[in-house]
């Protein structure tokens, strides 16, 4: 197992966003995670990602216990992670952007210049590299902040609703653009999503959230057809009425 | 890094417009050229603030322009340099070169001390401990009669030219604020091509992705700081013997801290030669505002002056003269049929 | 004992001051995110416009409280509306030391139209009096100036409270977006938030200056502590606001007697520092 959470607790005040959940990654496994709105999802991931500080429970990667590391150092640890909202430093070029997450690795601008290039072509976005993101539409700097995070040379990409705002034609790229960097790379992933048609279809394995507890576990087929899913989702009646 | 490298980088500026490159050529041959083409003594006094001011502006950037931490108690470090070098001088005699690297290691060691704390704060919160923690040194100053409180310290005379006392002509005095202001600006330019650099300016457009991309940002920003602290306080030292005598209010007033920040704020935060326009547009102004009210003129009007002027930049400019610059680039470009996209920012990277 | 309570009482009566001055920044903080650097010279115009009623129309600095109101207020809403409006549309780099401009602007402005001289006022009602209650000797002034700070308090905790238009604001400070959603106009919000900093600060100005002295450097001083006192109360919270304050002013009078005068600053900085390092939402705040 590349990452495995247990009993992972997070509370806000009076409120517990994460009550005991469980979740596990293994290597070169594509893992889903969803949920109805409020379920917990961002806040595990913050979690997971060292934004946010667990009240409990354990957070083990690769051998190593990184509940309380800070962001940074789960990083270099080997995770990478989106944002929901992008977070394209608007004030760098596309280049830039990517090269700050190649110095993750290495330390001379001009390697790290020469790793930005070589992922930008990976993903295609080479003939942007010069141009600001702010002048991009939506799905490129998706795509950017995607690029970013692998420069950093990662075991684990979490990505935070990465189909949020997408057109569905965008969406279906952007899937296949992650399917690709999943065979080439053997990179492991997490993905949160809310939007079904794009998390099911990329992911081997689903863990679903509702209330801050895990409710369900499985393959996408079993977990679409469990009844506490679809309460969750759709409420009582429509879980009673199949 | 090797020296070498390091060397390399610092006098690298291919990356810049062939303007800007010209102009920093131009200005090199102006700093030159100075001492021998103009004689008059009070133009070469206002040629040294000139460059001094400049490099106060270039010590702020670090932090203040690619790391995006408004620094408001940046005299602090000013003052460190000049005390480490005139407390000696004055107690048991010690040569510049003596005192120089005291004040420097002191300025650093402050820096590094209250910037583990202070660099935790974030935005407004910043600002406001750096302006606390300078109004308290300030205040330390001036009751301490270690440091000789508010009476100030009168540097001993020495013949010029007094190479170990640095007690220079005023051509000599020209030529070494000249020395320091281009070391700085080297400094400013390896560090904006570096690593170190690139992660500043990382945190400064976001925090947040800049420790999911694995950068600590607090040990960054302590760097930055402190590289600062550095450059303001070398400053500092050449105010000391220069102008021969400090005080509180000469060298660790919120005056100067707003000096320093205005400089590199008005000429454009964050780019390479932003500091040397803002001490080009503020040192003019200064001296005719000074003629204009000093001597019996009303007290404070200067800097009302240069509080419009930083509103008006706040509210329309924030990128100021690099952000004119910008803009008007970017109004030629779309004037020839578009492709503005391709309009590089002034500045370099 | 005497003495602990005479330092305790003190602290208190200056703490409601420094309350009321905290009331007014933290509801521009709720409100609109934005740090006033300039809090400190509605104060200290506050002041002036309390001391030139005091000297050129009524001698008693208690009749200046109301034209310093005023004063306040119009220099909350000129503030805003020529300057902090177009502020908030920029990066908060520019907020910053848009404000510490405007602060500069006030600080040396007055500098330029008052002269450096201090000047105090020297009779009316508690002006340079004793009010002796319950065996203890206290500075009428003092008193005066705590009463009415405490009653602008409650004046303005009132208005929050139990008026549609301090619901208004609530809304806005707790969920912009949301508000304007109910209809709430967010940008009259912003103004008359600066219009309540504006006008409380210039009302605690010219109660000071029954005891203290008017100049134009006055404000820096009283700008950090009131950051000092939002912090500890937590940004954004108006009870924390109250219980900050009086804390502060304990603090203040009692550094002044254990330690020394001259670190009265020095230790309320120290606060700052260790509030927001260690505890940012402070005692109260949601934040």
């Amino acid at each position: 197992m590349l990452l495995v959470a247990q009993g992972v607790t997070k509370r806000f005040g009076g409120l517990v966003a994460n009550d005991r959940v469980d979740l596990a990654v293994d290597h070169g496994q594509v893992v889903g995670l969803i949920g109805p709105n409020g379920a917990g999802k961002t806040t595990l991931f913050n979690c997971l990602a060292g934004q946010l500080q667990p009240d409990g429970g354990r957070i083990v990667f690769n051998g190593r216990d990184i509940t309380h590391w800070p962001a940074h150092r789960v990083a270099t640890a080997g995770i990478a992670r989106t944002f929901q909202l992008v977070k394209s430093m608007g004030g760098l070029t596309v280049e830039e952007n990517v090269m700050i997450g190649a110095f993750a690795r290495v330390d001379d601008p001009e390697e790290a210049r020469r790793q930005a290039r070589r992922i930008l072509e990976l993903v295609g976005l080479l003939d942007v590299a010069g141009l600001y993101p702010g002048e991009l539409p939506l799905v490129v700097q998706k795509q950017m902040e995607l690029a970013r995070a692998l420069a950093t040379g990662p075991k684990l990409l979490m990505l935070d609703e990465a189909a949020a705002g997408l057109s569905p034609e965008e969406m279906e790229g952007f899937a296949t653009l992650l399917r690709r960097i999943h065979r080439e790379m053997g990179l492991s992933m997490l993905i949160i999503e809310h939007v079904m048609e794009f998390v099911l279809p990329l992911s081997e394995r689903i863990f679903v959230l509702a209330g801050g507890r895990k409710i369900a576990e499985g393959t996408p087929a079993e977990v679409t057809r469990d009844p506490s899913v679809i309460e969750a989702y759709l409420g009582e009646g429509y879980a009673r009425g199949l | 890094m090797t020296l070498w490298r390091i060397l390399r980088e610092a006098f690298t500026f291919s990356d810049l417009s062939r303007g800007e490159r010209i102009g920093l050529a131009l200005l090199l041959l102006a700093i030159t050229a100075f001492p021998w083409v103009v004689r008059d003594g009070f133009a070469r006094t206002v040629a040294v603030q000139f460059l001094l001011y400049a490099m106060l502006g270039v010590s702020w950037n670090f932090i203040g322009g690619y790391g995006g931490q408004i620094d408001l108690g940046g005299a602090k470090n000013v003052g460190f340099g000049a005390y480490g070098v005139a407390l000696p001088m004055v107690l048991w005699n010690w040569p510049f070169w003596y005192g120089l690297p005291l004040g420097v290691a002191f300025a650093v060691l402050e820096s590094l001390v209250l910037g583990l704390g202070l660099l935790r704060l974030r935005g407004h919160y910043f600002a406001i401990g750096t302006l606390a923690v300078a109004l308290v040194w300030e205040e330390l100053f001036v009751y301490s009669d270690w440091t000789r409180g508010a009476r100030g310290i009168l540097l001993p005379f020495k013949r010029p030219p007094d190479y170990a006392y640095m007690q220079l002509t005023p051509v000599g005095f020209h030529y070494f604020i000249a020395a320091l202001f281009v070391f700085s600006l080297l400094w400013l330019n390896w560090f904006r091509r570096s690593k170190l650099g690139y992660q500043l300016r990382a945190i400064r457009e976001d925090e947040d992705a800049a420790a999911s991309l694995g950068i600590n940002v607090l040990a960054a920003k302590v760097k930055a700081y402190c590289i600062s602290s550095v450059v303001a306080a070398l400053g500092g030292a050449f105010y000391a013997v220069y102008y021969g005598f400090i005080d509180p209010d000469s060298v660790m007033h919120l005056d100067l801290s707003i000096m320093i920040a205005m400089t590199a704020l008005v000429g454009g935060a964050g780019v390479l030669w932003g500091p040397i326009v803002g001490a080009a547009v503020l040192i003019p102004l200064d001296r005719y505002l000074g003629a204009w009210f000093g001597g019996g003129g009303i007290l404070g009007m200067d800097f009302v002056i240069y509080a419009v002027i930083i509103m008006l930049l706040a509210a329309y400019q924030p990128k100021g003269v690099a952000g004119l610059l910008d803009a008007f680039a970017r109004w030629r470009a779309q004037g020839s049929g578009g492709g503005a996209a391709r309009v590089r920012p002034v500045g370099g990277r | 004992m005497d003495l602990v309570l005479d330092i305790g009482i003190s602290g208190v009566l200056m703490g409601l001051v420094y309350a009321l001055l905290a009331l007014g920044l933290t509801i521009i903080f709720g409100i609109m995110d934005t740090v006033n650097f300039a809090h400190g010279e509605f104060l200290m115009l506050g002041m002036y416009a309390g001391y030139l009623t005091y000297a050129h129309v009524y001698p008693d600095p208690l009749a200046g409280v109301p034209v310093a109101g005023a004063t306040g207020l119009a220099l909350g809403v000129l503030a805003y509306t020529l300057l902090v409006k177009r502020l908030l549309l920029g990066p908060p780099i520019a907020q910053i030391f848009g404000t510490f401009g405007l602060m500069l602007f006030l600080r040396y402005g007055a500098l330029a139209v008052f002269g450096p001289n201090l000047r105090s006022a020297t009779e009316g009602l508690v002006v340079a009096r004793r009010l002796v209650a319950g065996g203890l000797t206290l500075d009428a002034a003092k008193v005066a100036a705590a009463a009415g700070s405490a009653l602008l308090f409650a004046l303005v905790y009132y208005l929050l409270r139990r008026t549609r238009l301090g619901l208004a604001l609530q809304a806005t400070a707790a969920n912009r977006e949301a508000a304007r959603y109910m209809g709430i106009n967010t940008d009259l919000m912003n103004l008359i938030g600066w219009a309540l900093g504006g006008a409380t600060a210039g009302m605690a100005g010219a109660l000071l200056v029954n005891f203290y002295y008017v100049s134009p450097t006055v404000g820096m001083v009283f700008s950090m502590i009131t950051f000092t006192t939002v912090a500890l109360g937590g940004f954004g919270s108006v009870p924390g606001a109250l219980v900050a304050g009086v804390l502060v002013g304990l603090i203040e009078v009692i550094t002044a007697q254990l330690i020394s005068p001259q670190l009265k600053l020095a230790v309320i900085y120290l606060v700052f520092f260790l509030v927001v390092l260690f505890r940012p939402r402070g005692l109260l705040g949601a934040r």
